[in-house]
């Protein structure tokens, strides 16, 4: 191309060089800012927000039923009961209680998933315009509690969120063997069962606070059942678990002293048929409350729900993003 | 075009350099404003770890002296009205090893946190740090809970003395970050 006269290849070279602090300038913006397009990725922002929602349901609501078709209260949040009328899924164990969840509940939520899983999506709100798919682990000292066949993730847009919680496994009565206001002076302890509405459920009793300084042990047939026409009969081992410090013991013969804890729990085969009035603990030494102590409305010792620390982690997706 | 005889296409190169300073001024104006990219995706880790740092709280959040509840994780309550008024620069307070391994034992092995107690002394309000694993990093969170101690309750002679004055209200910050 001809120029005028002089000097014409002169620009073209500065414009190169122009050019290419640009382009330098414009590429280093692009590659040293990794971030910059993140969020025009289709359905990451709208997938965490129902990761969180269907979290903060789970771990902070215990579910709702309306159960006056089957005969029961209008509503109430015990859905684990009444799966027919179930209206929404909640773990936690009552309002006043967050993060705090039902083993009952989760076990609820596992039969369901392996019957219905459809019907769990729906009652977690996410089988509207846009329909999701969860996965819900919840692991107890590194146990899982959920053990059902959850669709599997789709491979990418998965959204994950933990929670923190605590499980609670039931209650347990709690005998604490130093209370100044009691006495101590039985070698066997008597836990009548007569307020005990349901039989249908096993029953734990929990001993601690022992004030011996050297071991003390339990009698021979340390378990007792007495039947409602007052005859007392020994259990088998069978029909009881006896844990010392959360260590099942599968023999009767070991000691227990100061700091230690007895778990013994009834089986509810043993408790219900025939009806059995009390559970008598024998030991060879006294250390045990005097009176009789009432498994249900005792003044001194409650019954108390045992709580484990665990993770709850849902996954959300959805065919709609992927 | 014609140019003089000397100097030619200098401007091009100052156009160029001038060029890419605006726009790279541009574009780092559009970065750092917030309304038009909008980093969610930094924005949902926080919300994670908050969760997190928060349920942990939750859970420790719970009346003993009632309580129907009994847990491994024992309540903020007891540790707090049991605490002696010490502080650390660094590490964890005497009185309070057992909160340090519940907090532990409660969050993801790949977070580190500290722990301070905030209340009021009598004359202002003071934070005190009583559980210190280093130095908060950037993307650190931090979720509190508010403790009550009532007069008969059973606390330490740190608490009967520092404001004379119940209930004492403490609020209880955990600072959470990753590693």
């Amino acid at each position: 191309m001809g120029m005028p006269g002089d000097d014409s290849g002169q620009s073209n070279l500065d414009f190169l060089f122009g050019i290419s602090v640009f382009l330098l300038t414009f590429l280093y913006a692009v590659t040293f800012i990794p971030g910059m397009f993140t969020p025009y990725q289709p359905g990451a922002i709208d997938l965490s927000a129902v990761a969180y929602r269907t979290s903060a349901m789970l771990a902070e609501d215990p579910g709702w039923c309306n159960s006056t078709a089957a005969g029961g209260l209008p509503g109430n949040s015990s859905w684990e009961n009444h799966q027919d009328c179930l209206l929404r899924i909640g773990l936690a164990d009552d309002r006043e209680h967050p993060n705090i969840l039902s083993l009952n509940k989760i076990k609820a939520l596992e039969s369901l998933v392996a019957s219905n899983y459809t019907l769990v999506r729906e009652k977690m709100g996410l089988n509207g315009s846009i329909i999701y798919d969860i996965n819900i682990t919840v692991e107890m000292n590194g146990t899982s509690l959920i053990n059902a066949s959850w669709p599997s993730a789709s491979s990418q847009n998965v959204e994950s969120i933990e929670r923190g919680v605590l499980i609670d496994t039931g209650k347990e009565l709690f005998v604490d063997c130093n209370n100044p206001a009691e006495q101590y002076n039985s070698n066997m302890l008597n836990v009548t069962l007569n307020n005990l509405i349901s039989r249908d459920k096993n029953i734990t009793i929990r001993i601690y606070n022992f004030t011996t300084a050297y071991p003390i042990g339990l009698a021979q047939d340390p378990i007792r059942v007495v039947s409602l026409s007052g005859n007392a009969i020994s259990l088998p081992p069978d029909d009881y678990i006896i844990k010392l410090n959360g260590e099942a013991k599968n023999s009767t013969d070991f000691g227990f002293m100061k700091g230690d804890v007895l778990e013994i729990t009834i089986l509810n085969t043993a408790i219900g048929d025939p009806i059995i009035s009390a559970v008598n603990i024998w030991t060879n030494s006294s250390c045990m409350p005097g009176r009789p102590v009432d498994y249900v409305y005792d003044t001194v010792f409650k019954q108390k729900s045992v709580c484990y620390p665990g993770i709850m982690r849902v996954e959300v997706w959805s065919y709609a993003f992927s | 075009m014609h140019f003089p005889e000397d100097d030619k296409g200098q401007i091009y190169t100052m156009e160029g350099i001038v060029a890419s300073v605006i726009l790279l001024s541009v574009l780092l104006f559009i970065i750092q404003a917030n309304s038009i990219v909008t980093p969610q995706t930094e924005r949902s880790v926080d919300m994670k770890l908050y969760e997190r740092a928060s349920d942990t709280l939750t859970c420790m959040d719970r009346n003993d002296a009632d309580s129907t509840i009994w847990s491994t994780i024992s309540s903020l309550k007891s540790y707090v009205a049991l605490w002696n008024g010490s502080t650390v620069a660094d590490g964890v307070q005497g009185n309070l090893t057992g909160l340090d391994s519940d907090i532990r034992s409660m969050l993801p092995d790949h977070v580190q946190y500290s722990v301070s107690f905030i209340y009021y002394n009598g004359t202002g309000r003071q934070e005190c740090p009583v559980i210190v694993h280093g130095k908060p990093a950037d993307n650190s969170v931090a979720s509190s809970r508010l403790v009550t101690l009532n007069e008969g309750d059973a606390v330490s002679d740190y608490w009967k003395n520092v404001n004379k004055c119940f209930p004492q209200l403490v609020e209880v910050k955990l600072t959470c970050w990753y590693l």
